[in-house]
């Protein structure tokens, strides 16, 4: 059974609406507004909605007044949609401090829709939660920042320790010289007292006060370890500078060494290093006296290749009778990584 | 006499060890490196018998990993670790690379000639347990394993999602033993207690 509605129960049931609403042909004509939309578009514009195309190029225009704010924050809480071209949104905040969503819909091919909603709490919850964000953030990196510098401040704890523990050793000497001196043994105690001295002054000579340098005592060691084990490296070209770039470097030329004196008996380990645009090309190569026809990656070369791939250089193995690393890195890799989690 | 290895970062604590080693008429100093990464090859002539390894080494290299790599192919030589961070998983991590030992720098009162000595004599030689720590209102010892592993995961800064993923479990029971370790410790949210647990070096992950 069809029942006809009169239109002034429908105006009646659209003004008792909480927030503005009006439908508009596509020219702008309105077919239908209520109370709340015509005293929004009052505050606002100086005027009721007479046309809804022009209203919203008004608003799209409007400059803060005294009453009235247009917002238009990064984090205000926009409306699932907000992205379609069919939607548009405009944030208000009015006299009485409300704040207000409006937004403009196309509802069919002839039809478009304009509503305004009241979202006071949810914008200052959005403020609150965009503030919160930002400070969560700042704690973030704090924390990353007391993660890395934690065993920077470990080794100055320990170093402050044995600092302190050759100040006890000294005033030990010196209490223990005075004594001696005061009660006349000084003679009997000199070998003691000698001795006692020399041990506490080689330990205060040899507290660190300059710290080496990141690059050069990761050659220095690498050199000198493989030397004990009877291997001679040899670096031809400049090394990177970068720290990202010198330790994936390291870490290829200790996997190359490792194999080529475990598995091949080497002796000597050539490392060539040629930049070339924004990489490295590196070439790892041995004397190893056991010929190799085919190499199985194993643990070693798979975290190697995992490693470097991480950090967007790559690992190439060449057999040539014996087995030449072939690794490029790139020169901007100490950049943020590359995908996964940190 | 058996050969040594010291891998240690700290100059005033390799040339300590290396003084007791000296002192000790048993050991003789092989080598001191500074980066555990070079550890392998320095094994790799078989002239080592024994490692003393710290774990947090130069270059951010992890002791614990270098340690497990020379087991692999190495299982003869000894390994002890020393550490003066009361992490609390570094004893399991030792245990599970097939470490021999494990010795506090700054906690307990075994010597470490004594450590040694008995590492060489065959025995497994581990703390019975880490350090104390003080937390908040709460000891560490209160902390249940799978407490430690929410924690280990927060100070990564994983989300209560992917702490779930990591963990298979639900991300409720994150919350609920989030709010467990919350109200054991007093801290009011997990960003200050996480600063507490790594200041504290009870938690660090990178090694």
């Amino acid at each position: 059974m069809k029942k006809k509605i009169p239109a002034k129960m429908i105006k009646r049931g659209i003004d008792s609406y909480p927030g503005g609403i009006c439908f508009f042909s596509l020219d702008g004509r309105v077919i239908l507004v209520n109370e709340k939309m015509n005293r929004l578009m009052l505050e606002l514009t100086g005027h009721t909605l007479l046309n809804a195309s022009g209203i919203w190029d008004e608003l799209a225009s409007l400059s803060d007044k005294n009453s009235v704010k247009k917002l238009e924050q990064s984090w205000l809480p926009k409306e699932p949609g907000s992205g379609d071209a069919r939607v548009r949104q405009m944030f208000f905040r009015i006299s009485d401090g409300s704040v207000w969503r409006f937004e403009r819909r196309v509802l069919d091919a002839d039809t478009m829709q304009l509503e305004a909603a009241e979202i006071t709490e949810f914008y200052r919850l959005s403020e609150e939660l965009y503030e919160n964000t930002l400070r969560l953030r700042e704690m973030q990196k704090r924390q990353e920042d007391l993660l890395d510098s934690i065993v920077e401040v470990n080794l100055s704890r320990e170093i402050l320790a044995a600092k302190m523990q050759i100040h006890d050793e000294l005033g030990h000497c010196l209490l223990a010289t005075t004594r001696a001196a005061a009660e006349g043994s000084l003679a009997e105690n000199t070998g003691t007292l000698r001795e006692n001295w020399r041990n506490t002054i080689r330990d205060f000579s040899n507290i660190p006060t300059v710290r080496t340098e990141p690059g050069v005592s990761l050659q220095s060691e690498l050199i000198q370890v493989a030397e004990l084990i009877g291997c001679k490296v040899t670096f031809i070209g400049e090394q990177p500078t970068q720290r990202k770039a010198l330790q994936l470097l390291y870490a290829a030329i200790r996997e190359g060494l490792t194999n080529a004196v475990r598995h091949a008996d080497a002796t000597e380990l050539t490392v060539k290093i040629s930049p070339n645009g924004q990489r490295y090309h590196i070439k790892i190569s041995d004397n190893g006296s056991l010929p190799v026809s085919k190499i199985i990656e194993g643990n070693g070369l798979g975290t190697l290749r995992q490693q470097l791939e991480q950090e967007g250089a790559s690992l190439e193995e060449l057999c040539d009778g014996g087995v030449i690393l072939l690794v490029e890195i790139p020169m901007d890799c100490d950049g943020p990584q590359k995908g996964g989690r940190v | 006499m058996t050969q040594v290895l010291v891998v240690e970062d700290s100059r005033i604590t390799r040339d300590a060890i290396e003084r007791q080693i000296a002192r000790s008429g048993e050991y003789t100093l092989y080598v001191s490196i500074e980066n555990a990464a070079n550890a392998e090859i320095a094994c790799l002539r078989g002239c080592v018998d024994l490692i003393l390894m710290d774990v947090c080494t130069a270059e951010e290299e992890s002791g614990l990993k270098a340690a497990a790599k020379i087991k692999q192919y190495n299982p003869k030589i000894k390994i002890i670790i020393m550490t003066s961070m009361p992490e609390h998983s570094f004893i399991q991590k030792a245990k599970a690379c097939g470490c021999d030992g494990f010795w506090y720098k700054e906690f307990g009162s075994d010597s470490l000639i004594e450590v040694c000595d008995r590492v060489m004599a065959g025995e497994q030689v581990y703390p019975q347990d880490t350090p104390i720590i003080r937390i908040g209102c709460s000891d560490s010892h209160e902390f249940t394993s799978r407490e430690f592993d929410i924690i280990r995961e927060l100070a990564q800064g994983r989300k209560y999602e992917e702490i779930a993923a990591d963990l298979d479990i639900k991300p409720n029971t994150v919350k609920y033993h989030i709010k467990n370790i919350l109200q054991k410790t007093g801290c009011l949210n997990t960003l200050q207690l996480v600063a507490e647990v790594v200041e504290k070096r009870l938690v660090l992950p990178k090694y």
